[in-house]
């Protein structure tokens, strides 16, 4: 069974089962790697301002280009405005996407942005802030965010459709393109690596051509680090551009 | 056909999706070379856009990925 | 998928993100970091970061103003010394001026005394010329007559002296 590339991605409890009435909070591997990320970030950046030097030292100066980074993101996507209410969250959804990925690079580590009930959790908790901010702000002008401007009626009507079920895709797409993408990087990594052992065990020519998948798995290693890089990016990005249309429903 | 072999041949189908998000990010990185070489000196303040464009294109090839993925080797057996 | 079994984790044989007996699990967990996340990054250390920025912002903005003002200074200071300079050639230039023209009254005011004294020595030269002149011219007439005389006495003594007789009685 260890060749099974699926079984990175299996939960297991690592503490006797724990219940707070009817919700099962056993502490598993999932539950580890989360908590390990999220302190890892925060210890960091915690540790990383502690001098709050002028000029900056090296951590510090890591910690604020993540700080300039996504405050240049969330400015460029929803303005002033956006950065007021929703810095701090963009921020730690991008912290949390982005440690998640990271520790889930380490091998025999867990991902969990593998799982899909975290990035849904996380996509299904924007799309509320969205209706709920875009309804508190704006009211009723807010439906106007599915009413393009300057469209001839005869066509309004399908553009109104074809808004709705965009709108309500969002959460799915933006849930499926983080998991997916961590999902597939790491599975496709197993079973590339997997190959290395089969080859090898094959024996004759095969052996030596092991090197191939070899040299391929760390190529592809090299794309995740990219990859998950990139998909925080892009998560917190999109949660930007979301969050816009609560702020401006107009286009 | 038994389980098994349509469940491969599923996988295979899906996999031509990731055709698709091919297209999609060739174009997007054509079009960027395109536009870079006609005003360089712009080009570098649209990298982000190119990667994020990327990223999003390149994630629709992950979902037929998965869908793939997912037949092999989580579909029931 | 086994779903209902005694507990999650022996449904390896699932696909484990589709598993939906793990997922409260991993909810709640996933809600109680994400929480601790979200308080540490807004509470303490996105407002440290953002203090930090602002810190140097603000240091290099009183920099930037301090370096600004000491060159409006040192301009200041440049300009009040050109024009201490240029106040000063100009009281020079004043001060020769008035000293030229101090030598050059004097000199005109001796050229004219002199020219005075020249005109007043010509003038007293020609006075006395002039008197010699008209004694001279006076002498003439009593020369040219004795002249006359001793030519007619000479010439025509017996004319001469009736003549000058005749003369001398018209005369009276």
């Amino acid at each position: 069974m260890s060749n099974d590339p699926i079984h990175q991605f299996h939960i297991n409890p690592i503490s006797p089962p724990i219940h707070f009435g009817a919700i099962d909070a056993t502490f598993t591997n999932a539950s580890l790697f989360m908590v390990a990320g999220v302190a890892v970030a925060s210890g960091f950046m915690a540790w990383a301002m502690r001098p709050q030097a002028l000029v900056p030292g090296r951590a510090q100066s890591v910690a604020e280009i993540t700080y300039g980074f996504v405050h240049g993101m969330v400015r460029d996507a929803a303005g002033d405005e956006g950065v007021k209410r929703f810095f701090p969250f963009v921020f730690t959804v991008f912290m949390f996407v982005f440690a998640a990925n990271m520790i889930g690079m380490f091998p025999y580590w867990f991902a969990p942005t593998g799982q899909i009930i975290i990035t849904a959790s996380m996509a299904l908790m924007v799309f509320a802030t969205v209706l709920i901010v875009g309804f508190a702000k704006n009211g009723f002008k807010f439906l106007k965010l599915f009413v393009p401007s300057g469209v001839p009626w005869y066509i309004l009507w399908f553009v109104v459709i074809i808004e709705i079920i965009s709108f309500f895709s969002r959460p799915l797409s933006h849930a499926i393109r983080l998991w997916a993408n961590v999902f597939a990087g790491h599975l496709l990594l197993k079973v590339i690596a997997s190959f290395v052992p089969m080859m090898a065990a094959a024996g004759g020519m095969l052996v030596l051509g092991s090197v191939i998948p070899l040299f391929m798995t760390v190529a592809i290693y090299a794309l995740e680090f990219l990859v998950a890089f990139l998909q925080a990016y892009v998560f917190a990005m999109l949660t930007c551009i979301y969050l816009n249309d609560a702020l401006h429903p107009g286009h | 056909m038994d389980f098994a072999s349509a469940k491969l041949i599923g996988a295979g189908i899906a996999c031509i999706g990731m055709g698709g998000a091919g297209i999609g990010v060739g174009i997007i990185f054509g079009n960027f070379l395109q536009g870079a070489l006609r005003n360089p000196t712009e080009a570098p303040k649209q990298f982000g856009n190119l990667i994020f464009g990327f990223a999003v294109t390149e994630a629709l090839g992950i979902f037929s990925l998965a869908i793939a993925l997912i037949l092999l080797f989580a579909a029931p057996h | 998928m086994q779903a209902e079994a005694a507990h999650p984790a022996e449904a390896t044989t699932a696909f484990p993100p589709f598993d939906a007996s793990l997922f409260p699990s991993q909810l709640f967990w996933f809600a109680l970091s994400f929480i601790a996340l979200y308080v540490i990054m807004s509470r303490f250390v996105l407002p440290k970061v953002g203090a930090t920025l602002a810190r140097r912002a603000g240091t290099i903005d009183g920099d930037l103003d301090q370096a600004a003002q000491k060159s409006a200074e040192a301009e200041n200071a440049r300009a009040s010394m050109e024009k201490a300079v240029a106040k000063a050639r100009a009281d020079a230039r004043a001060m020769i001026d008035a000293a030229r023209a101090e030598v050059q009254a004097k000199l005109n005011a001796e050229q004219e005394a002199a020219d005075a004294r020249i005109a007043e020595r010509i003038r007293a030269a020609e006075a006395r010329v002039e008197t010699a002149k008209q004694k001279a011219l006076a002498e003439v007439p009593a020369l040219a007559d004795g002249l006359a005389r001793d030519i007619a006495d000479r010439i025509a003594p017996a004319v001469a002296a009736p003549a000058r007789q005749r003369v001398a009685a018209g005369e009276a």
